[in-house]
């Protein structure tokens, strides 16, 4: 029997390991922290079923999400289409159908390719169980015209156990070719269409048609995950303090926040120098952060832009933000600096570069290169002085891993990376989604939320909350940068 | 520069500096831009800001006639549509275009040119 709350989410197949966390977020930020679980969940498939309290909750979820195409309202499911149709109830009062009214069912397939006659089958087959005919009811094709849409969905899985990582296949020489793998069925799906999720929003937001862009804007489905991940909405003041191109803003400024940021690079905030965009030497004097929001009508959104220095104590301590969401300089295609003083730079060793600018005003600015490990524990002191309580801090990490990952199974590789990311007594990890780059370097996006204030005393309910392996390890949260700090070394070592 | 990020800046990166804070306003040029009115993202920021900083703010750029008068916000105040739009006008419309901010401790100037301040220092400064 079908449960009447049980939903189907048709997601992107794109950015697998920010799906999962992003409905979290998203059903903690309506208030139904639990109601999306696991269990049928699975990083191979864009579809899954979950059970849902309301209509609402489901309508609500596909206002925000980035990372889902739809969800419907599950009428039946099978290990094959004659298995779901002898499942269908026929009375079912999910339908809600009147005579004469009109409908369609799309057919959608994920690992299998099927030809239109093939669809047609399957949905006439569909439209006799389901007593379409007997009910009176008109097919009409308009999207938008329709009464009833529904949704049929295959699910055709690799039999080969494993998940395979294409990276792995792919740049590894040692790896040895595997045979195709034959696809099974797995599950059939047929919904009655609820809702759209937000998955094409992101189009709006195309990098190629954006006044301003850097070596490292944001991709824009990213961006707007990440504003998701800081629990961005209407109310919000949203800080990025490595700003670059704003990129970042973008995404929180449509989901409704007021935004500001900082860059250290004087000349990129006031669109100086050189561009990154092909066939252009110079920035136009209307590539700004402030026009790019404009663009896109967020003009009202854009509080302000400075030229400062990360490292530096420019805004009072107890100024709050509700979220900072930010991606910090690696040093690989921009480079991690910070202002310099005679005697930090006396003690430089000789391959760490010292930048010299010009600002505007005659003076020479002194950059030194800014310590990777350091960077991300001032980043989380930095959250912790000036981010509201419940408040998150988004941002990027890059992890170099050199264990085998073949050897190790995904919650084992989880568990080496937990162990790049920075720990402060302040802030608990909510979550964080890997992105792999090349075979050995990938990026972590991280979210944590601020659980306490430093004067305030931990409650016994935050003390509860505080209960897996990372956060018990908080007591012992001197500075270990030694792990961070090797990123650059490794990523530039030469290879065998 | 809006006056939301005056309320928020310091100048405690220079040497010596102990508070650094409010830094006072020059403005050379400024510029009113509307932007539109969302009271409950003002409601919510005003509970963040130094009011008496922004108040004094406003005053030097001539645009104080209509806030209240007083160190702190009452609920009235935050409940009040009237006072919210004036606050809107003053946190977000405002802009100064041209001027600097000036270290109350030690008289050092922070540059604002074309609505940026730079909050830059030399090395000597820190």
């Amino acid at each position: 029997m079908i449960n009447d709350n049980l939903y189907l989410f048709h997601l992107t197949h794109d950015y697998l390991e920010f799906r999962f966390p992003e409905l979290q977020v998203i059903c903690e930020s309506i208030g139904h922290s639990n109601c999306i679980t696991s269990h049928t969940y699975t990083d191979e498939s864009p579809l899954f079923t979950c059970n849902l309290p309301s209509d609402k909750i489901a309508n609500q979820i596909g206002e925000r999400s980035f990372l889902l195409k739809s969800i419907s309202k599950l009428i039946s499911q099978g290990n094959s289409l004659d298995d779901l149709i002898a499942n269908i109830e026929q009375e079912n009062n999910q339908m809600d159908l009147t005579k004469g009214d009109t409908f369609k069912i799309d057919v959608y397939s994920y690992g299998k390719i099927y030809s239109q006659e093939e669809k047609l089958q399957k949905i006439e087959k569909l439209v006799d169980a389901l007593k379409f005919e007997e009910k009176e009811l008109k097919v009409c094709l308009n999207d938008k015209l329709v009464k009833h849409k529904f949704f049929y969905a295959e699910e055709w899985i690799q039999s080969d156990e494993k998940f395979v990582h294409e990276f792995d296949k792919v740049n590894d020489g040692t790896e040895t070719t595997k045979a195709p793998s034959t696809k099974y069925l797995r599950r059939c799906y047929i919904g009655k269409f609820l809702c759209n999720g937000q998955s094409s929003v992101v189009f709006k937001y195309n990098l190629k048609d954006r006044g301003f862009i850097g070596n490292t804007s944001m991709d824009p489905l990213l961006s707007l995950v990440m504003a998701n991940m800081g629990n961005v909405n209407s109310t919000s003041f949203v800080y990025d303090p490595f700003v670059g191109t704003g990129s970042l803003l973008v995404g929180a400024a449509h989901c409704g926040a007021h935004v500001a940021g900082a860059d250290l690079d004087y000349n990129l905030v006031h669109s100086r120098g050189l561009s990154s965009r092909m066939g252009q030497k110079y920035r136009r004097k209307d590539e700004t952060i402030r026009n790019n929001l404009k663009q896109y009508g967020f003009e009202s959104k854009y509080l302000d832009i400075l030229a400062a220095d990360f490292s530096s104590k420019y805004i009072r301590d107890n100024f709050k933000f509700d979220a900072i969401i930010t991606d910090p300089p690696y040093g690989i295609r921009e480079k991690a600096k910070k202002l310099g003083s005679k005697k930090q730079t006396k003690t430089l060793e000789n391959n760490d570069e010292i930048i010299v600018e010009d600002d505007k005003h005659g003076n020479f600015v002194k950059h030194i290169k800014y310590n990777l490990g350091d960077i991300f524990y001032d980043l989380l002191d930095f959250a912790s002085k000036h981010l509201v309580l419940e408040g998150r801090l988004v941002f990027w990490l890059p992890v170099y891993m050199e264990e085998d990952r073949n050897k190790l199974s995904l919650e084992e590789i989880r568990d080496i990376l937990v162990k790049f990311i920075p720990k402060h007594e302040d802030l608990i990890l909510s979550s964080f989604s890997e992105q792999r780059l090349t075979k050995f370097t990938s990026r972590l996006l991280v979210t944590m939320k601020k659980k306490t204030d430093k004067n305030d005393n931990l409650t016994n309910l935050d003390r509860l909350a505080i209960n897996d392996a990372f956060n018990t390890e908080l007591h012992q949260s001197n500075r270990n940068t030694d792990i961070l700090n090797q990123f650059r070394d490794k990523y530039f070592a030469p290879k065998k | 520069m809006k006056l939301i990020t005056h309320n928020m800046l310091t100048s405690k990166i220079l040497k010596n500096v102990v508070t650094g804070y409010p830094l006072k306003i020059h403005a050379v040029k400024a510029e009113l831009k509307k932007a539109d009115f969302q009271p409950d993202f003002i409601a919510r920021m005003i509970k963040k800001i130094d009011y008496k900083t922004l108040y004094q703010a406003a005053e030097t750029l001539g645009y104080a006639e209509g806030m209240p008068k007083t160190e702190i916000l009452n609920e009235e105040d935050m409940n009040n549509e009237e006072t919210l739009k004036k606050l809107h006008e003053v946190l977000l419309e405002i802009e100064v275009i041209e001027g600097d901010l000036e270290c109350p401790e030690t008289g050092r100037k922070f540059p604002i040119n074309n609505g940026i301040p730079n909050m830059l220092v030399n090395e000597e400064e820190l």
